[in-house]
């Protein structure tokens, strides 16, 4: 059985604040296998971003083993941490999180130059491409404020694809986005991460596009389970 | 071009804005600072120099003096010029006189010099009339002098010397030599201008009674820098016992002490401002990280290092330091250029004429570039500008990358 892109056990975090603790991951376990899109479910506060964040290594997780690929990556250092993340993560957030100052194109080719992978000249031909993936060739230039919602998620997940990750980790991706841009999108994000052969793990509200997914989760009281 | 710096430039000068308002003002800021600090110096250098060539032109490179007059001042003078590092070496004689054309009178700082002596200074700064006709019934005036006693080229004078006294006759008043004015000097050094006379050394004797002695000797060297005078005088103090030889930097040494030394005290009165800049260019950068949270976050998440999202800020202060800098040096030009406009419209504001030549000494305003001034105007501002971006770009990049997930 070959190696999964992403594993977790007894993944546990807490918030504090002066109020007291609040106690969100109570020990999740997880297994992704490459290729596999995964949906995650769950009511608001749930804990869904908060999941997705520990398992990006966006946040430290206060107990539990996280693993990339084959290596154990729970105690490494920010350094160490950003650059496996810059070859094995991509990530789509709900509200696209695109640079105001940069066009669509300088945004994708953005990802590839933090990744050190290419110039900038190759970065933003690389980047051109990705557009044109996504259907958005014509607006290469444009910046994130002329573009509409569903453009600038297409802009977004064509930034996270652009490493050719092994794992798309999506927080609603649709959630601000009407359900006809809402469904380009999902399309897009499902298609061409089986085209990449990347993992999809995908937190989403929307029963139809969990139904798209190979297996769907539901996170409770701090654990993850079937639905 | 790397990534960081691409994207500090971006958020510097967005595209399609016209003016950049952040980075403009901040960059004003900065140029504004460097340039009053850049201007002050020039000018305190200019006056430091000036001071310098001044001193060495009423002196000389170096200055021979004796405990008393000096008693064959010819013979020690061609003694000195024998030297090789000596390029000549002339006696003077020096002292206050009383002059008075009329109803007006002054004192009158009266030097007898060599006339034909061709590196007399003053040949340098004949307003009017010729030096060369300085013979034992004339005189060359400063024209400050001149202008306080009425008179012009052609006009008479009167002289009376301290010396006078003692030749005149048992009861009664001394007369006064009259001498025919041949010279106006304008030296733009205003303690001279308002004092200076000059006369011919050999009538310089006979009014003061000197016979053949002088004060001392004036001499001009081959190479007059400040190491090489002082070089000089030690070895010729060496060769001529009962001689002292004062090299030009020892002269008014507290007073040129004091010039560098307020100079200095400038560079960071000065300097106040561009830390001031810098400071409010870290507190909008401290903004800009807040505002920016998110995308530092997207940074983080595209695997973005903290060092390399601390460097998009620091980048951002570098930049305005760097811009501001060459926007300081500009503007320490062009202020520069326009120095005589500006001091005649501070002289309008301030009574009727001349307000700043009294107060300095100077009718003009004298520059004198220094390459490391600008040199040391450009390190410290890329060092605060520098330190007032890394400050919240360190503090960027220890925030947690969590916030570009959490949806408002
Ligand atoms: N930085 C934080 N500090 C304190 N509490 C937080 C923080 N982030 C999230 N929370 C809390 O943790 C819980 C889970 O949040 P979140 O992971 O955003 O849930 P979901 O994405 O499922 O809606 C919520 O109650 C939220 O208020
Ligand atoms: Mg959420």
């Amino acid at each position: 059985m070959p190696e999964p892109v992403l594993r977790c056990s007894g993944l546990r975090k807490a918030y504090r604040s002066p109020s007291g603790e609040l106690p969100v991951l109570r020990g999740v376990d997880l297994e992704l296998a490459a290729g596999e899109a995964v949906a995650v479910t769950g009511e608001s506060g749930a804990g869904k971003s908060t999941l997705l964040q520990v398992l990006g290594g966006l946040d430290r997780a206060d107990g539990g083993e996280l693993w990339w690929g084959g290596e154990r990556v729970d105690a490494l250092a920010g350094r160490e941490l950003a650059r496996r993340r810059a070859g094995l993560l991509g990530f789509v957030f709900q509200s696209y999180q695109l640079m105001p100052e940069l066009d669509a194109r300088e945004n994708v080719a953005l990802a590839l130059r933090v990744a050190g992978a290419s110039g900038r000249r190759e970065a933003l031909a690389a980047a051109d491409r990705l557009l044109a993936s996504v259907g958005l060739g014509g607006r290469a230039r444009h910046l994130p404020s002329t573009l509409s919602g569903g453009e600038c998620q297409r802009v977004a997940l064509a930034r996270a694809l652009a490493n050719r990750p092994r794992l798309l980790l999506a927080d609603e991706p649709t959630g601000n986005l009407d359900e006809a841009s809402g469904a380009a999108v999902m399309d897009l994000l499902l298609g061409l991460a089986r085209e990449q052969g990347a993992a999809v793990l995908l937190v989403t509200h929307s029963r139809s596009h969990a139904a798209r997914c190979d297996r769907r989760l539901v996170l409770r009281g701090g654990l993850l389970g079937l639905g | 071009m790397p990534w960081t710096l691409h994207l500090a430039l971006r958020q510097l000068f967005p595209r399609g804005r016209r003016f950049p308002a952040f980075a403009g003002v901040s960059i004003l800021g900065v140029g504004l600072g460097v340039a009053s600090l850049l201007v002050v110096q020039t000018v305190m250098n200019g006056f430091g120099e000036e001071h310098r060539l001044r001193i060495r032109e009423s002196f000389g490179d170096v200055v021979a003096v004796g405990a008393g007059a000096i008693e064959r001042p010819e013979a020690l003078a061609l003694a000195l010029a024998g030297d090789p590092a000596v390029r000549s070496a002339e006696p003077y004689a020096e002292g206050p006189a009383l002059a008075r054309s009329g109803d007006f009178s002054s004192v009158a700082f009266v030097r007898g010099v060599r006339p034909a002596d061709p590196d007399l200074p003053a040949r340098r700064y004949v307003a009017d009339g010729s030096l060369d006709g300085l013979d034992d019934g004339r005189v060359a005036l400063g024209r400050g002098l001149a202008r306080q006693l009425r008179v012009g080229v052609g006009d008479r004078i009167e002289v009376w010397a301290p010396a006078m006294a003692e030749r005149a006759e048992r009861g009664r008043a001394p007369l006064p030599v009259e001498l025919e004015v041949c010279a106006l000097l304008r030296t733009g050094f205003t303690e001279v201008d308002d004092r200076a006379a000059l006369v011919p050394l050999r009538r310089f004797r006979e009014l003061w009674g000197m016979g053949e002695r002088a004060h001392g000797l004036t001499l001009r060297l081959r190479d007059a820098s400040g190491p090489s005078a002082e070089a000089s005088a030690a070895r010729l103090e060496a060769a001529h016992p009962g001689v002292r030889f004062r090299p030009w930097t020892a002269i008014k040494r507290d007073f040129l002490e004091a010039i560098r030394f307020e100079k200095t005290m400038l560079f960071f009165l000065m300097f106040i401002i561009t830390l001031v800049a810098s400071f409010s260019i870290g507190s909008s950068l401290f903004s800009a990280v807040i505002r920016r949270s998110r995308e530092i976050g997207v940074l983080a998440a595209l695997g973005a290092s903290p060092a390399s999202v601390a460097s998009v800020f620091a980048v951002q202060g570098l930049l305005i330091g760097g811009l501001g800098t060459l926007l300081g040096f500009a503007l320490t030009w062009a202020v520069l250029a326009g120095r005589e406009a500006i001091l005649a419209a501070i002289n309008a504001l301030f009574g009727d004429g001349d307000l700043v030549g009294q107060v300095y000494q100077f009718g003009f305003v004298p520059l004198h570039y220094e390459p490391w001034d600008f040199a040391l105007a450009a390190a410290f501002t890329l060092l605060t500008t520098t330190a007032a971006g890394l400050v919240p770009a360190l503090w960027a990049a220890r925030r947690r990358p969590t916030d570009a997930m959490r949806d408002a």
